[in-house]
């Protein structure tokens, strides 16, 4: 090469830096690979540990509460998702401005908003279930520390129907009365928790449903509510007519002994329970007991049925309207001579059927008060179910007897009622009424009186519902159905006596008449204008019977032959 | 003609003739693998950010193309064109860096104002050719003035205030990483040109200055620093970056969570598609794929080496070791940086990372590399 000198001495030199590069590199690079390696073995536990606390947290999942749906799948109570507003009141940073803002909105005094927002806490909830659009005001007046979120409520679709039934559930989320609170287990929302991997900025990633989402089950009720419907505008319509202070209304199917309808009249609309007074919530047809009247003398009949002490044809005297007992006068409301057994229960005799419990004895009478249920619960599955007053035969009065011919003295619920109506009309079989659908196939029945007995029965109260009977009112047209009427003296609860001007009147019954489908059980408390079961509640019957029967495919006889 | 004459000629006595095939073979691979780890990296972060978690890998594979290009294109000119244009280029880029510094004419992300924005949304970063320009331009220079190297102030002095120039215009976007490439770039250079050792003690005197006025007194730089050692002492803050990056690693161990399947990337681990991109590696492929990698990269330097050995011309000789060594310090660099030996610093990974004006760079240096290999082979370095 031509500048060999300065060339030569270059090309080493050059020659010796790029080694050396070459070589830190190398060097570095191992250095690098070691500290990686170091890192992902003996470290690795340590960090992964960090990884999996920083990516992963839990996440609980909340199940929906259940909904509670009728027999044809109809919702009755349901769980939506509504707004509310809330505040980081330490965030606020002019409570005076956001108090006005937000009451001109929500319209909520001030000063209760002021009063909250001016507090040290950091939670406070301002209006709880609004509105979408007053939400979106809300968001659009970006007042800091106030903020929107998403809160679940209970729904009740159907407002008041069946509301003392279902009952409602509390702020918490759990049931307060009624079903809510009897089935809450059942209905409360199962929780669970997942691990879920969120971001750096704490957003958490959607990483699939957890499990029980996939749980779509709702809690299936025995109530229609269209029977529930018809007979609560019935019950309505009779006890705004009389002026009623309570009425109740039970439909129960015979076949199963499941309840179809169960009304408490003034209703009571589960969405607003804070605007009712406790009283309201009560769903009476099971928790209050009052006197049956003469409603209960088809038991005493049946009694001596099944003893044959008397047949259905054998005439008792009924002293014409007046009768003595020991210390006491029992009258007719309209007096009678000699009439049948039937004629009895059709023409609601008290005397008669006083005639013949006397005949039973307090012993006898009373077994067979207790084989109909009655005295203790009849087990339907819901809480807080009366059991009846019904004291021990040993310390009836001759007059206790007597009376209890016709229902005094003694205290049932409406259910009671019912379900003794229901073995009756199911051939003597008595069974546990039931409300939960599924409950069906625990339900054996128990028989408490012959076939023969319970059709003797059915065929003198179908006599009581023909012309003539005191229940004739309670007739549909086109069909032949069988009933009790009953007019009960209140017990003044102050005076511990029975009060004068205060009745409770009833009718139950069964439809169709040959083959019965039904037990409609009607009580009327304090009704005014007028008091006979056969007057004021005969009718309800006769409106819900006839609107059910064809709703069941029973359609009304005169009508099939005129078309 | 001359050229199949040429490449008879001096078939035989050349080594490294046949590994520009490889040298491409290599960077291939490494952008193919880059844009796996890319998407990996970035498609949930793109899908949060505009709902399209193509977005960057998009992006991306449009420089790809470009890079592929450039190689071509850098390929086709004689180097004798680079070298006597390299001075211009030089002073073009200093003119352009300090544009940047005229406020509101740059693109800022994170208080750093590198870019310029290009119409169609390109980014377009000056540093990172500037990088490349002064690394020809040191090559020709210090060829043409070898004989002056001997004396300090035409010398060494000479091409230090060059450099300061340049790197002082970098330092100011601010990019720190970028001047001290410059930097290490130049003392690589002199070294290999021929400028005496003991001229080199000065910059022991230099070093200390600038590690005092710039890193020293600049709280974040030596935040950063002490960052590095001292992580823990603020975890959420300066420490923050490195010990996600060791979560990264660390949890990935051997295998790996999987490819796509980690999720430090969810905004744990700060710009885990550029520079923090072998973190990534070593998240979703463990030891295995980081090890790879690593051996993939030192491979490509391999051979870069063995065909600098090779090389003839001086200038050539010289612009080699500048592109072997700019192309080794950022790449080990970035690897030291990610595992916590050197301090954090921007600097993104050749040919992995995310980014057009770097991958543009790699593709100018390694067009530049093949046409070396090319005058080698056939025996154009005398065209002087």
């Amino acid at each position: 090469m031509a500048s060999a000198k300065p060339g030569e001495n270059g090309s080493s030199r050059i020659r010796n830096v790029g080694r050396a590069v070459f070589l830190g590199t190398g060097l570095l690079g191992a250095i690098v690979l070691i500290k990686t390696l170091y890192l992902q073995t003996f470290q690795h536990g340590k960090w992964l540990r960090r990884y999996e606390a920083q990516v992963y947290t839990q996440k609980r999942y909340h199940f929906f509460r259940k909904p509670i749906v009728d027999k044809n799948g109809y919702p009755l109570a349901i769980t939506i998702v509504e707004k509310s507003v809330c505040a980081d009141p330490i965030q606020v940073s002019n409570p005076a401005e956001a108090a006005s803002t937000l009451s001109k909105i929500l319209k909520v005094p001030e000063k209760t908003l002021m009063k909250k927002l001016s507090s040290k806490k950091r939670f406070t909830w301002i209006k709880r279930h609004i509105s979408d659009q007053k939400a979106q005001l809300i968001k659009r007046a970006k007042i800091p520390g106030i903020y929107i979120i998403k809160d679940r409520k209970r729904y009740y679709p159907h407002k008041w129907l069946g509301g003392q039934v279902i009952g409602f559930v509390g702020s918490d989320g759990h049931g307060l009365e009624g079903i809510e609170k009897c089935y809450d287990h059942v209905l409360s929302g199962r929780e669970s928790n997942k691990k879920v991997a969120r971001d750096g900025l704490g957003r958490l990633l959607w990483a699939g449903a957890p499990e029980i989402w996939a749980d779509k089950s709702e809690l299936k009720l025995t109530v229609d509510s269209y029977i529930q419907f018809v007979s609560e505008r019935a019950i309505q319509k009779c006890a705004e007519k009389y002026r009623a202070k309570s009425a109740q209304v039970v439909v129960l199917d015979i076949s199963t002994f499941e309840i179809l309808a169960m009304v408490n009249w003034p209703f009571f609309d589960p969405n607003l329970y804070k605007y009712y007074s406790p009283e309201a919530w009560r769903n009476r047809v099971i928790m209050d007991i009052f006197e049956p009247g003469s409603t209960f003398k088809p038991i005493v009949v049946a009694a001596a049925l099944e003893e044959k002490i008397l047949r259905p044809n054998s005439i008792i005297f009924c002293e014409n309207g007046s009768f003595r007992v020991p210390g006491h006068t029992i009258k007719d409301v309209h007096p009678h001579g000699w009439l049948s057994l039937s004629d009895v229960v059709k023409f609601s005799s008290n005397i008669g059927a006083a005639k013949v419990a006397m005949q039973l004895g307090a012993e006898r009478y009373y077994h067979y008060i207790r084989k109909f249920g009655l005295g203790s619960k009849t087990g339907i599955d819901l809480s807080g179910e009366a059991r009846g007053i019904i004291r021990d035969w040993k310390s009836w009065r001759p007059i206790d007897l007597a009376t209890a011919a016709f229902g005094q003295g003694i205290g049932v619920t409406v259910l009671q009622l019912a379900v003794t109506f229901g073995a009756i009309a199911n051939d003597g079989i008595i069974k546990k009424p039931f409300i939960i659908k599924d409950h069906i196939k625990q339900n054996e029945g128990r028989r408490i009186m012959s076939r023969e007995t319970a059709r003797e029965i059915r065929k003198m109260l179908v006599r009581v519902a023909e012309k003539g009977g005191t229940g004739a009112a309670a007739v549909p047209e086109g069909y032949k159905v069988g009933g009790k009427t009953g007019t009960a003296q209140r017990i003044d609860p102050r005076t511990g006596k029975y009060s004068r001007g205060s009745y409770t009147a009833l009718f139950v019954g069964f439809a169709p008449a040959d083959n019965p489908r039904i037990v409609v059980a009607v009580v009327v408390h304090e009704p005014h204008g007028a008091i006979f079961g056969g007057v004021v509640a005969a009718p309800v019957f006769r409106e819900i019977v006839q609107n059910v029967l064809p709703y069941l495919g029973i359609f009304p006889k005169s009508k099939v032959e005129n078309t | 003609m001359g050229i199949r004459q040429g490449q008879k000629n001096s078939a035989s006595d050349i080594p490294g003739r046949h590994v520009g095939r490889e040298i491409f073979l290599i960077s291939s691979i490494l952008i193919a693998f880059g844009m796996v780890i890319l998407f990996s990296a970035s498609f949930l972060y793109s899908l949060d950010l505009n709902g399209n978690p193509f977005y960057f890998l998009k992006k991306q594979f449009c420089y790809g193309i470009v890079f592929f290009v450039v190689v071509f294109l850098t390929s086709c000119f004689p180097l004798k064109f680079y070298y006597r244009a390299s001075k211009w280029a030089v002073v073009f880029f200093m003119l352009l860096l300090g544009g940047l510094l005229i406020p509101g004419v740059g693109t800022c992300y994170n208080n750093a104002c590198r870019w310029y924005l290009l119409p169609g949304g390109v980014h377009f970063q000056p540093a990172e050719f500037a990088k490349v320009c002064w690394t020809v331009y040191l090559a020709s220079a210090l060829v043409r003035r070898q004989e002056k190297l001997a004396s300090f102030t035409d010398g060494l002095l000479f091409y230090t205030i060059w450099a300061s120039l340049l790197a002082g215009l970098i330092l100011l976007e601010p990019d720190f990483g970028g001047a001290l490439l410059i930097g290490f770039i130049m003392v690589v250079m002199l070294a290999g040109a021929g400028v005496p050792w003991r001229h080199f003690l000065v910059y022991l005197l230099i070093g200390a200055l600038v590690f005092y006025f710039f890193v020293y007194r600049v709280d974040y730089r030596w935040e950063r620093v002490i960052s590095t050692y001292n992580p823990w002492d603020n975890p959420r803050a300066q420490g923050y970056q490195i010990i996600q990056s060791w979560i990264a690693i660390g949890s990935g161990g051997i295998l790996g969570h999987g490819l796509g399947q980690g999720l430090e990337k969810l905004r744990f681990l700060p710009e885990p598609f550029t520079d923090f991109i072998l973190s990534v590696v070593g998240h979703e492929l463990g030891f295995i794929g980081m090890s790879f990698t690593m051996l993939f990269y030192l491979t490509f330097l391999l051979a870069l080496y063995e065909s600098w050995k090779g090389f003839r011309m001086p200038e050539n000789r010289l612009l080699g070791l500048g592109i072997l060594s700019l192309f080794a310090v950022q790449i080990l660099t970035n690897g030291a940086i990610v595992v916590g030996l050197f301090p954090t610093k921007g600097l993104p990974l050749p040919f992995l990372s995310y980014g057009g004006s770097h991958l543009v760079a790699a593709g100018v240096m390694l067009g530049l590399w093949l046409r070396m290999i090319r005058e080698e082979r056939i025996g154009e370095w005398e065209w002087k």
